[in-house]
């Protein structure tokens, strides 16, 4: 796995990407609009489980929130995006959190007359390529959840939802620690699809969802 | 889970501190459910009556150096015989040595009742019982018994969780911002004694491992150093003989830099750690700031373009909430601004200008936070995050750098490791062998090297354990930190609450850190916008931090207690560190503790003095009592002072004040 590239520009750069290729995908699995919300979910879902399809983790931390993964740098980048017209945004609103923060609520889709040439450009690269096929599984097995449901499965992930890491603390599996319990379950769920090993990492991140979903089900 | 000691009573008997009365002779207090306050001047035994409670439970033992304030760290737990001096703690406060003098105390432990009584002059056991039932008198029965009740492992145990939980000495460690001394509290309060126990077997075998081990390692590195500097007196000079002298000694000096710079850098991440946390916090609190901005200003868009689209209406709140602009990503020109504040506080059109009439205009208060405010606190907080930001990126700059040299140290050290093999080949046959000789070290440098290879394995073994209890322990986090916030918020005006955090020390000075379970506190403050980590008592006033140790204590005393059973609190004289403020809350959370459970028993000493504590704490705690029956009149009971004795009148007049004052609403 490399590590993210440390230029600030560069940064917000992989950040902004990151974020047209989730709507797309999220755009393909009949998902979208997306929600605030949901794009931070899934943004998280992109990082943590970036070592299944082994591809670099984009951001290897963040702070545990009672309502699930938040990046304040990914919002910004979010706000950026509409500006320069690749995305729009409706049913815009902000709402008070669980810790009492205000959040810019809202569904985020592309604005395709700008964000395909742009998606093009991405998708010549081989590296990039493989970053939009990870997100458009990941967008494919959540769909099997409500948007409502998306943010909810924080709590159900092996990683955020570790109960030794307490909210308002670091959940780090990538940038000063190296544990990733999600990424390791996803692992050991695929080897329990196929007797013979050969679990494609598209079949693991999929039955990760699926058994995050069961739980979140279970759980009620 | 344990069974806490609930106090029922204590009978002092032929001491000259506490005479009492001619009807009624010595000292004898029932301890009713709630409150019982011992009241006296400075002189009148206060202190040597906790003192006496509490030696009654652990006899004539102690674990040295527990009774400081700093940090626990990796002390020894395991109990030793008090020393003479201090066994005579309670014969020096007698003329006659206390030679007759006993102290007997009743107490319940979960459904059994117990009774330990023990000469006061050098608290030997003079009777045990439990259940009416007399016991075998010697220490060894005693502790074994009195230990199964508890749920206790070990006599080191019930010292710690007396001296940390149960009694509040003024002398005292603050469990809250010392994790070293938690993790001891955690570990024998939620892990069976059997785990518990293991838990500090292993700790102790690593202690004891990394010390001989580092003994060991000193004393080889000394002895190879004399050795090195008599062979190159000692034989003709050669320039392989100097290179091979100057090269050991250059490899016994980078053992001891590795060995600093490993614990430094053990610092260090912890360190950036804390500095990353407020950073991630700050993040997402100038989000929230910035959110709250937009919103504001957004009301005042939508109701004068009452057409706008989302996207448009979010466009022109952000450049109007910050001056960025979007769509180029420039700050918006001062001109542009001012255009747009013009139209929107005269309901025009934000982009034509045309007047509009809305019906209806939001005013410029959002839940009771003004603009001004919102941008104020924005401000402050951009402020902190370029300051987080730079700090951080130090803090990382100086790990790395240590850790780079950690690698440096580490290949030069195998490099010059070669060099010196090499150079020993290349000595005279029967020099290399006298040297061999002269060393007679390599048997010692292998021992070194095994007790290191077994302490690591140890370390590892031990990291893997507490990583399992961890777990454990963190199932009764939620609890605990709910216990906290109530008993926190009454005392507490800032925001407040605990957070499960664990964190790594190293058992021992060298190996890898463990990570062992420990909570911290988070607190808003006036110096900053939002709840931050208070990692030190010095980030907190004197008051809070007293009643923040209390109030953790508390929950953890009413978490950890089997079946959610009775406990009892012992506090040293807490008015001391409060003021008149705070004197009022304290009582209310004292209070709440006395009243919580009705088998609960607090018990304070406090001087004569005036202000709303004592009074406020007898009146809320009251029960179904009066309130003179929740008080121990010392003045009553001890041997006057000089003090006391050329002002009794009005020392009863204080005395009588305070009660009366507990009287009234």
């Amino acid at each position: 796995m490399s590590s993210p590239a440390q230029d600030p520009l560069q940064q917000a750069i992989q950040r902004r990407i990151r974020i047209l290729v989730l709507v797309d995908a999220a755009e393909q699995a009949l998902i979208a609009p997306l929600p605030a919300a949901s794009l931070h979910m899934m943004a998280y879902l992109s990082n943590v489980l970036a070592p299944v399809w082994e591809i670099p983790v984009l951001e290897g931390k963040l702070l545990k929130k009672e309502d699930g993964p938040f990046y304040p740098a990914l919002q910004a980048d979010a706000d950026d995006l509409i500006g320069q017209g690749l995305l729009t945004f409706s049913d815009l609103d902000y709402r008070l959190d669980s810790d009492h923060q205000w959040r810019l609520r809202g569904l985020y889709s592309l604005n395709h007359q700008l964000a395909d040439p742009v998606l093009e450009v991405v998708r010549s690269f081989p590296e990039e390529l493989q970053i939009c096929e990870f997100c458009q599984e990941l967008a494919l097995s959540l769909s099997s959840v409500s948007n409502a449901e998306i943010p909810l499965l924080g709590e159900e992930d092996a990683t955020y939802g570790d109960a030794v890491t307490d909210t308002g603390n670091v959940v780090d599996f990538a940038e000063w620690r190296q544990t990733n319990y999600a990424a390791n379950a996803a692992h050991k769920l695929g080897s329990l699809l196929r007797r013979d090993g050969q679990t494609s990492p598209g079949e693991m991140i999929q039955s990760y969802i699926s058994h995050m979903t069961r739980r979140l089900y279970a759980a009620g | 889970m344990i069974n806490f000691p609930v106090l029922s009573s204590l009978d002092v008997d032929d001491f000259g501190l506490f005479p009492g009365t001619p009807d009624a002779p010595g000292l004898h207090v029932a301890f009713d459910h709630g409150l019982t306050l011992f009241l006296g001047a400075n002189g009148l035994g206060k202190s040597t009556l906790m003192q006496m409670l509490y030696r009654l439970m652990t006899g004539p033992f102690d674990i040295p150096g527990l009774d400081g304030s700093e940090s626990l760290g990796n002390i020894n737990t395991r109990h030793t015989p008090l020393s003479p001096a201090k066994r005579a703690l309670f014969a020096n406060r007698d003329a006659k040595g206390a030679r007759s003098a006993s102290a007997t105390l009743k107490l319940s432990v979960g459904v059994h009742k117990v009774v330990i009584q023990r000469r006061l002059s050098d608290l030997s056991l003079l009777d045990f019982q439990i259940d009416d039932t007399r016991q075998p008198v010697t220490e060894q029965h005693y502790e074994a018994r009195f230990l199964n009740l508890l749920g206790l492992g070990s006599l080191g145990d019930l010292i710690l969780l007396l001296r940390h939980i149960v009694f509040y000495f003024e002398e005292r460690r603050s469990l809250i911002w010392d994790p070293s001394a938690q993790r001891q509290l955690l570990r024998l309060l939620f892990l069976p004694p059997g785990v518990a126990g293991s838990w500090l077997s292993q700790e102790r075998t690593i202690l004891e491992l990394d010390s001989r081990m580092r003994n060991l390692r000193a004393a080889v590195s000394k002895e190879e150093e004399v050795a090195s500097r008599a062979a190159a007196t000692v034989e003709t000079a050669t320039s392989t003989r100097t290179e091979l002298v100057t090269l050991e000694m250059l490899q016994l000096q980078e053992e001891e830099r590795r060995d600093a710079l490993e614990a430094r850098m053990a610092e260090l991440d912890t360190f950036r750690q804390g500095l990353r946390l407020e950073l991630l916090k700050v993040e997402q609190q100038a989000d929230s700031h910035q959110r709250e901005y937009e919103r504001a200003k957004l009301a005042v868009i939508r109701a004068s373009f009452p057409k706008s689209s989302d996207t448009t209406a979010f466009l022109l709140a952000r450049l109007l909430s910050d001056r960025h602009c979007l769509v180029c990503g420039h700050a918006a020109p001062e001109e542009a601004v001012t255009t747009y504040t013009t139209r929107a506080a005269e309901h025009d059109c934000l982009i034509c200008g045309t007047a509009l009439q809305p019906d209806s205009f939001p005013g410029v208060e959002f839940a009771g936070r003004s603009l001004e405010l919102i941008t104020s606190e924005l401000s402050a907080l951009q402020q902190q995050q370029s300051a987080a930001r730079d700090n951080v990126a130090q803090a990382e700059e100086d790990y790395l750098a240590a850790a780079k040299e950690l690698v440096h140290l580490a290949t030069s050290y195998e490099q010059r490791a070669l060099r010196i093999s090499q150079l020993i080949k290349q000595l005279p046959p029967d020099e290399h062998d006298r040297r061999e000789q002269l060393d007679g070290l390599s048997a010692l440098k292998r021992r070194v090297a095994e007790m290191k290879d077994e302490l690591t394995q140890r370390q590892e073994e031990f990291s893997s354990f507490v990583q399992g209890e961890n777990r454990k322990i963190n199932h009764f986090s939620e609890s605990i930190k709910a216990s906290f916030g109530e008993y926190a918020s009454g005392f507490l005006i800032e925001e407040c609450e605990l957070t499960w955090a664990p964190y790594s020390a190293r058992v021992g000075q060298t190996g890898e850190a463990v990570s062992f379970p420990a909570f911290g506190l988070e607190m808003t403050g006036a110096d900053f916008v939002g709840a931050t980590r208070r990692s030190s008592p010095d980030q907190v006033s004197e008051s809070q931090r007293e009643f923040i140790d209390l109030a953790f204590r508390m929950a953890l005393m009413e978490v950890s207690s089997a079946h959610q059973g009775a406990s009892s609190l012992l506090i040293d004289a807490p008015e001391s560190s409060l003021d008149a403020v705070f004197s009022n809350r304290a009582a209310m959370v004292l209070a709440r503790f006395a009243t919580r459970k009705s088998a609960n028993r607090l018990v304070i000493t406090s001087n004569l003095v005036e202000g709303a504590l004592v009074p406020d704490l007898i009146r809320l705690s009251k029960a179904d009592r009066e309130p003179s029956n929740h008080v121990v009149d010392l003045l009553r009971i001890a041997t006057p002072t000089a003090a006391v004795r050329s002002h009794m009148a009005e020392y009863h007049q204080v005395y009588e004040r305070i009660l009366e004052a507990a009287l009234d609403e």
